[in-house]
């Protein structure tokens, strides 16, 4: 299943976002606008400190701009309050980190399931969807067991599976590949590609990875807080990382 | 539903010891503090608390039953007229010096002269017939066995009460005193030990029993109005154990005392439960924060806080009851004055819980940290 329409599920329109350290105040997204496609891997990618990261949190309810607006699923972030950020964050979004943040005392499959819990679905179904995304991501076999006897290729897909598993129609990634091998970081942006692919899902990659160019459906370079370029790179086709 | 407080309190139970270790010893100090005041100063009201009279009639003003000070004889005749009244008996109270043959120098005695009857209704809680029948012998004394070394005498062994001799006839429990010896003996001991006495039959209470003891608060009315035996105060068995307890309490300090250790000892828990918890929450904040990245709101992650410390409530309650008891049974099989009751237990166990409640609460501040926006770098 392609999901790609013509509708962006993201956009956002003129943001402008900066920073006090004591009393120098910088300036880190200046008049950005930007529309991001359902069904597409779109990697942001540029040098440390160029405000990706910053454009991610913002594009993904975690924090506000100081001007400017922002318009995801058709609805205006910037007008909703905390817990109505919340909400929208549990119905429509997954986030994967650089850190793969799985509790030590949880299992694989208890962490797929423990946001469900919070979904209001029942246990069964919860418990369904979690083996479903840890299938999806290769990881069923080691469903049962502990991050500590987790590789950190496999933490990040079980990272990617509890994200996965809600079904979101947003899905951020801030440096997913960082902590990474060349092996598993090909296996998480694989996953992440078919994601996108198969779901129709919006994946936003904020990555300073070059490798994961070539993954990308479209690849928006920042620098200084601009994007100075808007980009397809040439088409690819999906590896053989893990089994779908 | 994953219940993410009961899982990592399973798997990594290591990190919850100190809070739990705070929470128990905490309420043990509690516990045993409470235990031992309630026994040191129930003993304030022993004579009351250890007979079954139920009217209690002595000095004016009266503050505590061991500051008892000689009456008229004629209240004995006062309360033998009250219809509701069965049974009226002296207690002879006599402030003495014990001396004895051991090196032991003098050692102040409260001595209390009680009736050698088979039914007499003082201290009949603590005495058997056959024990109390042993006092009818001239100068036979009873002490607390507790007692014997500081009194440097051993059973069958001899005495002097302000230079008169004395003889000890037995040994019971449960009869030690705040700041002195008691000494129980007969009344005809008792007042021939009693020099200052000014009359024959002289005693710093009588007391009565009831026909029906719960009309001791309307005898006691009845007695109040009544002025043609001499100046006097009348109890029911009741109020006069509760005045010589809160006498000790309030009036000496000491129930402050207690009160300023109990609140250190409640700020110490918290404090070092708290901070145990809080550990354990910071060191999980980039997992709280991932949670709230996905939508589970800080409401919900407060209560997974909250579940933890509740669970370390009750761990630290089980090991609390279990150390608070063994060492109650100790210090009762040693002499050592404690009292428990099931109200005194129940406190206990709230003032526990509160500490791992309000340990939690202040654990929460750890969630301050779990800022999805830190996670993004």
């Amino acid at each position: 299943m392609n999901a790609s329409s013509t509708t962006p599920s993201l956009v956002a329109s003129d943001i402008s976002k900066g920073y006090f350290s004591g009393i120098v105040r910088t300036q880190v997204l200046n008049s950005l606008s930007v529309a991001v496609m359902p069904g597409e891997l779109t990697l942001i990618a540029g040098p440390s400190g160029c405000g990706k990261s910053t454009l991610l949190s913002i594009l993904s309810g975690l924090q506000q701009p100081d001007s400017g607006h922002v318009q995801a699923l058709g609805e205006h972030l910037g007008e909703a309050g905390k817990t109505d950020l919340e909400r929208f964050r549990l119905r429509h979004t997954g986030f994967v980190f650089q850190g793969f943040n799985l509790f030590p005392a949880l299992t694989a499959l208890e962490q797929v399931e423990l946001p469900l819990n919070y979904l209001g679905i029942t246990r069964h179904d919860a418990r369904q969807r979690a083996l479903t995304a840890l299938e999806e991501v290769g990881m069923s076999q080691r469903a049962h067991l502990l991050p500590a006897a987790l590789s950190g290729g496999e933490k990040q897909r079980v990272a990617i599976a509890r994200a996965l598993a809600k079904l979101p129609q947003l899905l951020f990634a801030d440096e997913p590949t960082s902590a990474l091998d060349a092996a598993s970081g090909a296996t998480v942006i694989g996953l992440l590609h078919r994601i996108a692919r198969n779901h129709g899902t919006t994946v936003l990659c904020v990555s300073h990875d070059p490798r994961l160019i070539q993954h990308a459906d479209r690849v928006l370079d920042m620098e200084d807080g601009v994007i100075y370029r808007d980009h397809r790179p040439e088409a690819f086709e999906p590896d053989s990382g893990a089994a779908l | 539903m994953v219940s993410l407080a009961r899982r990592t309190l399973q798997r990594e139970w290591r990190r919850f010891v100190p809070a739990v270790l705070a929470v128990a010893f905490a309420g043990l100090l509690l516990t045993i503090q409470l235990a031992l005041v309630m026994g040191i100063f129930g003993s304030a009201a022993l004579y009351v608390t250890a007979s079954s009279a139920d009217v209690w009639v002595g000095y004016p003003g009266t503050q505590s039953v061991n500051y008892g000070r000689n009456v008229n004889s004629d209240l004995e005749m006062m309360l033998m007229m009250n219809p509701q009244v069965a049974a009226v008996e002296p207690l002879v109270w006599v402030d003495a010096d014990w001396h004895s043959d051991a090196n032991t120098g003098g050692v102040p005695v409260f001595v209390v002269g009680i009736g050698t009857q088979a039914n007499s209704m003082l201290f009949d809680k603590l005495l058997t017939a056959a024990t109390r029948t042993l006092l009818r012998e001239p100068r036979a004394v009873i002490v607390d066995r507790a007692d014997l070394p500081q009194l440097g005498v051993g059973v069958g062994g001899y005495a002097s009460i302000d230079g008169k001799r004395v003889h000890v006839v037995a040994t019971i429990s449960g009869l030690r005193a705040l700041g002195g010896v008691n000494v129980l003996c007969s009344v005809d001991t008792a007042r021939e030990l009693d020099s200052k006495a000014l009359e024959a039959n002289s005693a710093a209470y009588w007391v009565a029993g009831l026909k029906e003891p719960a009309q001791a608060p309307n005898v006691v009315n009845q007695l109040g109005g009544k002025t043609a035996f001499g100046a006097f105060d009348a109890w029911t068995a009741n109020e006069f154990a509760l005045r010589s307890q809160l006498y000790w309490f309030l009036d000496t300090g000491a129930g402050v005392a207690v009160l300023f250790m109990s609140a250190i000892v409640l700020l110490v828990g918290i404090v070092v439960a708290s901070q145990a918890l809080t550990a354990v929450v910071i060191s999980s904040a980039r997992e709280y924060a991932t949670l709230n990245a996905l939508g589970v709101g800080i409401r919900a992650l407060r209560a997974v806080v909250l579940e933890q410390a509740a669970w370390i409530g009750g761990g630290g309650l089980l090991l609390s009851t279990a150390l608070s008891s063994a060492l109650l049974l100790l210090a009762a099989s040693r002499d050592v004055p404690v009292a428990m009751s099931v109200t005194m237990a129940g406190v206990c166990t709230l003032l526990v819980l509160g500490i791992a409640l309000m340990s939690g609460l202040f654990a929460m501040r750890g969630l301050l940290r779990a800022d999805p926006v830190q996670l993004l770098r």
